[in-house]
């Protein structure tokens, strides 16, 4: 592969993105952007003063005036000092308070996009990078906020500039080559900060690399289920030994930064070390040939002081939203990423009042940078009221199916219709609302047991339907011995009063979430791996009874669980290579029954299984395993 | 708690946590503070020297001597701080990495009770979450900080300011008044202070706000949970939930900040109205000549400067004692005894592997818990059976197993091996004679070989053999590094991604390289296809040939194999025996688990 230096062009401006993001502060809290306008000038007044008032002094007492008179004078000044203050002060504790709403409204819109993206789009790698740097523009992360620190610095940038034309005006009244010197200090600064980033930057692809490994191993003993193996195999030394390693590596490279990081800034230091020895040599020569009194020295060194802080201010403040402003971008670009959704010629109302029928029409799906089809122009019919099972090897593809029939996923080619319908006449949320899904993998969040069945708000939900959905999924008398009902939250972790569920009593909480949706077509995902053989059944007699007046689609590579079930489809590399009921497929004598013989061997009684399977032509060793099949081998080779 | 408990945490965490954990970190923040503190007071030292000098029209030499020292003190004293801060800045990664390897070492150094343990859990997820808000190491090291700058500031000022109080020309009244300002000033600063703090407290914990954040980000990303928002259409309700609950959160800040900027209104007017004071005693004295010009503004300066650092010192009380607090509940955790018993006999190789162990009436609760897990269990196998364990969910088939390799201490009864307790052995020399592959076993991303040895070194020779015996042999002979292939991305992005079944495997040439007497197998088949099911089945008794073995599965259809079955129910073994006699029981539970799956094979 040719390597290119592609350098990323940003989406948006930096100045741009100040705007937007100034735009956004306006739009949520006006105020606060008055406050940060009225700022500008107290600041620099206030500065202004704080140099001036040791000055006033000074010439008050040198000049022998009367002392009333200088009293008056520092009196006045102060009080402006300290109204001036006392305003700057108040003013950004509020404006800093209200700053937030801003913030949370940015990442509201945020979390509002990330649960209202496609699924598809939501899986794909490239937009939960952009998701996570969007989420990472809004927060707090080692010390910057970029979304309120692109505003503090477009502000900071104004009140900088503003400040360097009045100070600098002050400085060119005591000699005008002085401007141009002072202006000139600092740029030589940022250029030595600049060659150490950039070496710095240079040697951080190692160290992320190094971060990364430090970080993995660090999370390693904090694992639950890490914890026995751990003890077992007494790995503790194995992991002290990894982490001590790159431990040390990290501190070497670090240690290493720390001289030309030094070096860096001793630069800047000898900067200002020549600025300040040439400031006091001409004042003082000015002095001396009697060009300013000790008062106007004063007020100069002091300007002079400060004034490099000006200019520092608006090169660093336009360093920030410079390396805010590619986060800026991607939390706009994330935001503005294009939604996925149907034409809405159809409304899923007119679907619900019956099962209805599902036909894929060669469907085809590829996953992103994947080099073949997971489904090849498949296609098959689930007639209505008809319970379907699917069932295949890992990775045959039936997840895929599930997914694209959900509407999770949007076919490369091909339609998925609905009563002739197909999916893209829905809008998107439309179409779920046909779905009931129960899936293996349970997420239950930490929220109420009410808000978890309806995914509505408590007060929203409707108690009697939840209870009802409770009691057929064999959990109420569970969630009626709760002090608080349905009101109970999940999770001792976020809740102080939380619940925690067995894995068994999760699995029932799904079922009475996909019993309280009610939705004409239900599908089931090895909804039972985990399960006891008592609790797998009783689960299936219970599916049976809810996929009652429903279209069912059922996956399972428990074939045992299949037989409840109108009709099987056996899914293989993509398409389907065989259908039927299961005694049609038992009959046929393919790989549904080599399958089916694999597992159930094992269960016959002796002999009978022992002409079931070929373990050879699946590539296992089968002559130590005799003790539960004896003898097996020979009939199923055809079979494979 | 009382000042003694406050000092007595402060010390230790600074003992723990600043000295042993990173020295140099804590030397350079010190340092740090220290010479930041002192450079502000060059200048103004000078400079009044200066001023004064250049009034009192001093010679060249005298001028250039002053400025020499002011701009090469600074110097000095700046490249020295810079130094000390690009240590310090560069240290403090060093610093967060140990406090966070600091709970990994706990972790693994925690009784596997207490890793179970929900409490426990909790506490850490508790401490570790408040440690990322600021509290325990960050404070800390913060006051400590400040503790430094601020008292150096408090010392360097007095020292510059206290001829003020001796100067003649301004009179007691005015110095008391002085004093006295100076004290009312701070005095009304923490008042408000407090206040204003009081505002605040108890109505939002950043803590819990910042757990229920990250909970809520980790459900609305993550895959599982995003179908579930989908497809039961909870977009709007959680959108509401988060906007209600920070936006709360918000108003109420504002509402508050607004508050608490009414109460600085007495503080800094207090402030200026001591500045001017002080600046009016001075001009009237040095309208009278006598004080120089210079001073004026040096005195000022340090009176001020003693002020707000009197009152940073004072601000910083409050956040000390709740600081300390907070690492209360921090040493807490880390004070969390191993209970276990640990033995000190040495359990003997035999090389004839002839290992008896017997289940004594034992019974066991797990801890914070009501009913019995395992209940007067008494089970007796010897070297070289192989051993089912079949049950319902929660029936103790687990428990068995982790009170056998002693992840628990059985509550009532004993556990012997040839005979002794298995408390009397030496805790890590009695694990080893186990190999066990748990349902959740995990597999790090290391190397392949490291993986399999479960150490740092690995026998290549002995890790290939024992892959090829695991069934993974094909696939290893495939790999062109070998046993130095690291597995999946997390560590090295080069890494080898496997399926389930691979990882199956490897899990088990792990206990085989271990060559322990015991090979304990806990539901190795439930997330796998029928094939790699049946891969497993057949495997796992050739692997274990003459060693002894346990195996525990919900695939009533894996019992087959083995010698002899214990069927477990509601924690108590109901029947012992073979396959064939259990099956013929009809009324037992092993006939009931039994019909229950090959009801659907009958046909």
């Amino acid at each position: 592969m040719q390597k290119e230096k592609q350098k990323v062009k940003p989406t948006h401006s930096s100045f741009s993105n100040v705007l937007w993001a100034v735009g956004q502060l306006k739009k949520y809290t006006p105020s606060t952007f008055v406050i940060m306008v009225l700022l500008i000038p107290l600041e620099i007044g206030v500065q202004y003063l704080g140099i001036y008032l040791p000055a006033l002094v000074v010439s008050g007492v040198t000049a022998g005036e009367h002392l009333l008179q200088v009293l008056l004078g520092v009196g006045g000044t102060m009080f402006l000092l300290l109204l001036g203050n006392f305003l700057i002060q108040t003013l950004s504790i509020i404006q800093g308070a209200q700053q937030g709403i801003y913030r949370y409204e940015v990442t509201n819109t945020v979390t509002r996009k990330t649960l209202d993206l496609f699924y598809q789009d939501f899986e794909k790698k490239e937009v939960r990078s952009l998701e996570a740097r969007a989420t990472r523009a809004t927060e707090m992360w080692d010390g910057s906020q970029p979304i309120q620190d692109i505003v503090r610095n477009g502000f900071g940038i104004l009140r900088n500039i503003l400040g360097y034309l009045i100070f600098g005006t002050v400085i060119s009244f005591a000699s005008p080559w002085l401007l141009p010197l002072l202006t000139v200090a600092p740029i030589v600064n940022l250029w030595a900060v600049r060659v150490y980033d950039r070496w710095e930057y240079a040697r951080r692809g190692s160290r992320t690399d190094l971060e990364r490994r430090l970080n993995y191993v660090q999370s390693l003993p904090g694992r639950l289920s890490a914890g026995k193996d751990i003890r077992i195999y007494s790995m503790s030394q194995w992991l002290r030994e990894i982490y001590q390693e790159l431990f040390t590596e990290n501190d070497r490279l670090n240690r290493k930064l720390v001289k030309y990081n030094f070096l860096s800034h001793a630069a800047d230091l000898l900067v200002i070390l020549l600025r300040d020895g040439g400031a006091y040599a001409l004042l003082i020569s000015m002095y001396l040939r009697g060009e300013i009194t000790v008062d106007r020295f004063v007020l100069y060194f002091a300007a002079i002081s400060s004034f490099a802080s000006w200019v520092g201010g608006v090169i660093d403040c336009w360093n920030r939203i410079h390396s805010d402003s590619l986060l800026i971008c991607d939390l706009r670009d994330f935001i503005d990423y294009p939604q996925q959704d149907g034409s809405g010629e159809a409304r899923s109302e007119d679907f619900r009042k019956e099962a209805p029928e599902i036909v894929f029409d060669k469907v085809s799906f590829r996953y992103e940078g994947a080099s073949e089809d997971t489904l090849h122009e498949l296609s098959f019919t689930i007639h209505k009221g008809e319970k379907v099972a699917l069932v295949g090897m890992n990775g045959a593809g039936k997840t895929t199916i599930v997914k694209l029939l959900c509407g999770l996923y949007r076919p490369d080619s091909g339609t998925i219709t609905i009563n002739g319908v197909p999916q893209s006449a829905f809008y998107r949320k439309d179409y779920y609302r046909l779905i009931s899904p129960v899936f293996q993998d349970v997420r239950m969040g930490f929220f109420s047991l009410g808000e978890i069945l309806s995914g509505k708000r408590l007060e929203d939900t409707d108690q009697e339907r939840a209870k009802r959905c409770l009691a057929d999924a064999g959990l109420l008398e569970k969630v009626n011995a709760l002090p608080e009902g349905l009101a109970t939250k999940l999770g001792k972790k976020a809740n102080k009063n939380g619940t925690e569920f067995s894995g068994g009593e999760a699995q029932k909480l799904m079922l009475a979430r996909a019993l309280y949706k009610d939705a004409p077509i239900l599908v089931l995902d090895e909804p039972t791996a985990a399960l006891d053989p008592i609790a797998e059944s009783q689960i299936y007699q219970e599916y049976n009874q809810m996929a009652q007046n429903k279209t069912s689609l059922f996956i399972s590579h428990r074939l045992a669980s299949t037989s409840f079930c109108d009709r099987i489809l056996l899914i293989q590399d993509g398409k389907i290579a065989e259908e039927g009921s299961h005694k049609e497929l038992i009959r046929l004598g393919g790989t549904y029954q080599m399958l089916f013989e694999t597992q159930s061997c094992w269960y016959q009684e002796d002999g009978k299984g022992s002409d079931g399977v070929s373990a050879s032509g699946i590539g296992v060793n089968w002559e130590d395993a005799d003790t539960g099949a004896a003898g097996s081998g020979g009939a199923g080779k055809e079979a494979v | 708690m009382t000042l003694w408990e406050h000092c007595r945490i402060f010390h230790r965490a600074v003992k723990e946590l600043c000295y042993r954990m990173e020295k140099r970190y804590t030397i350079a923040m010190v340092l740090d503070a220290f010479l930041g503190a002192v450079i502000g007071y060059v200048p103004i030292y000078f400079s009044a020297r200066l001023i004064d000098a250049l009034y009192e029209r001093r010679p060249l030499e005298t001028l250039v001597l002053y400025v020499a020292l002011t701009v090469g003190l600074v110097f000095g004293l700046r490249l020295l701080h810079t130094y000390v801060v690009s240590v310090k800045q560069i240290s403090e990664e060093n610093i967060y990495r140990k406090e966070q390897w600091g709970y990994s070492e706990k972790a693994m150094e925690l009784s596997y009770a207490s890793i179970e343990d929900p409490e426990v859990d909790r506490l850490r997820y508790r401490i570790q979450k408040e440690s990322q808000t600021g509290y325990n190491l960050y404070y800390l090291h913060r006051l400590i900080e400040d503790f430094t700058r601020e008292f150096t500031s408090v010392l360097a000022s007095i020292a510059l300011v206290s001829s003020f109080f001796v100067l003649p020309e301004i009179s007691l009244l005015a110095r008391l008044a002085m004093l006295g300002g100076v004290f009312l000033t701070l005095a009304v600063h923490i008042v408000c202070t407090n206040i204003s703090q009081k505002i605040n407290r108890g109505l939002w914990d950043n803590v819990d706000m910042n757990i229920w954040g990250e909970q809520f980000s980790d459900y609305v990303e993550d895959y599982g949970s995003g179908k579930d928002i989908r497809l039961f259409a909870m977009e709007d309700f959680l959108a509401e939930e988060a906007y209600r609950r920070e936006f709360d959160y918000c108003r109420h800040t504002v509402e508050i900040s607004c508050r608490q900027a009414l109460l600085t209104i007495p503080g800094i007017v207090l402030e200026n109205v001591l500045k001017y004071g002080v600046y009016a005693c001075l001009i009237v004295a040095a309208l009278a000549g006598g004080i120089t010009v210079g001073s004026i503004a040096k005195y000022v300066s340090c009176i001020m400067l003693l002020l707000s650092a009197l009152q940073r010192i004072a601000g910083d009380i409050p956040l000390w004692m709740e600081n300390n607090h907070y690492l209360k509940r921090y040493f807490s955790y880390f004070d969390i005894p191993n209970e276990m018993y640990r033995g000190t006999l040495t359990v003997e190789k035999r090389d004839d592997n002839d290992y008896q162990v017997e289940f004594r009436d034992v019974s066991f609760r797990y801890p914070n818990t009501q009913e019995y897990a395992l209940r007067h269990v008494n089970l007796k196998f010897k070297i070289g059976e192989k051993l089912a364990i079949v049950g319902q969910n929660g029936s103790g088939k687990t428990t068995f197993i982790k009170l056998l390799c002693r992840l628990y201490d059985p509550c009532e009864g004993e556990i012997l091996l040839n005979g002794v307790n298995i408390q009397k052995y030496d805790y890590d020399e009695y694990l080893s004679i186990f190999s066990v592959v748990f349902q959740d076993f995990q597999l790090f991303d290391f190397r392949l070989g490291e993986v399999v040895a479960s150490g740092r070194r690995f026998d290549a020779k002995k890790v290939r053999e024992c892959l090829e015996k695991a069934n993974f042999g094909e696939r290893f002979r495939e790999l062109p590094r070998g046993a130095e292939t690291y597995l999946y991305k997390g560590f090295d992005q080069s890494g080898l991604e496997i399926s389930g079944g691979e990882a199956q495997k490897i899990a088990l040439a792990r206990a085989l390289y271990r060559d322990a007497p015991f090979i304990l197998l806990d539901e190795p088949t439930a997330a796998l296809d029928p094939i790699s099911e049946y891969e497993v089945y057949s495997n796992f008794n050739s692997i274990s040939g003459d060693k002894t073995a346990v195996y525990i599965s919900h695939r009533l259809a894996s019992c087959r194999f083995c010698d002899k079955i214990a069927v477990f129910d509601k924690g108590r073994i109901v029947q012992v025996g073979k396959h064939e006699e259990l099956v013929r029981e009809t009324d037992g539970k092993y006939h009931e688990l039994w019909t229950a799956q090959a009801q659907y094979y009958a046909g």
